[in-house]
């Protein structure tokens, strides 16, 4: 396969993927989506312990600080 | 309820060692139980990812926030689109706003929904007719 032509199939795969993401952010915000057999993703249960999981590593290394501050400080760069 | 969550709103709920994490924190567990439904600009996720990642000095954890935010159903990413940048560049030039606080005014324009942020600045300078929200007026 052509470098060129590996390229367009992955930014086409990217473009369906999300494509498919939003639609299914649409359908979980209708509150539907567990119902609905289409949402093959995680549950709301399994969403907690992935972010409970992420927020623990976070605070184990993180310096914290003020969010305000730094997003501020980010947007001035 | 649909908002506009601004980029401060993440990085204080995912951060326990952040200054407003308890306020911000039962924001972000309503959109896990898909109470809320958040709308943000792609930017958003950019400034989390990175102000986390030089918290933390880790590119883990960095990768982690990205894959697990731009993946959860409950928040709807947006592109920033040229027409986006055009009517962003409006509000900047109305409010005098940094160009990121014009892009997410934008996005609560466009949908017509509230802006929620800890950013005292933006809610004072927004245009009127753009409701601007923080955490503890959410309170129910």
């Amino acid at each position: 396969m052509e470098q060129e032509e590996r390229i367009s199939l992955i930014n086409e795969i990217k473009q369906i993927e999300r494509e498919l993401y939003l639609k299914r952010s649409q359908l979980a915000s209708t509150g539907d989506a567990e119902g609905s057999g289409i949402y093959q993703g995680l549950n709301a249960t399994e969403w907690k312990d992935v972010f409970s999981r992420c927020t623990e590593e976070i605070g184990r290394l993180s310096s914290g600080g003020n969010s305000v501050e730094d997003v501020a400080s980010e947007r001035q760069r | 309820m649909r908002l506009v969550i601004d980029s401060n709103i993440f990085i204080s709920s995912l951060d326990p060692k952040d200054i407003f994490h308890s306020e911000c924190y039962p924001i972000f567990e309503k959109i896990l139980n898909f109470e809320i439904e958040a709308l943000c600009p792609a930017l958003v996720l950019v400034e989390t990812a990175c102000v986390l990642r030089r918290r933390t000095n880790s590119v883990e954890v960095s990768r982690n926030v990205y894959k697990s935010l731009s993946s959860l159903p409950g928040i709807n990413w947006f592109d920033i689109t040229l027409a986006v940048a055009e009517r962003a560049c409006l509000i900047g030039a109305k409010t005098g706003l940094k160009g990121g606080d014009a892009i997410v005014l934008q996005v609560a324009e466009e949908h017509g929904i509230p802006l929620l942020t800890k950013d005292k600045e933006i809610k004072q300078r927004a245009p009127a007719g753009i409701l601007v929200v923080e955490p503890d007026e959410m309170q129910t």
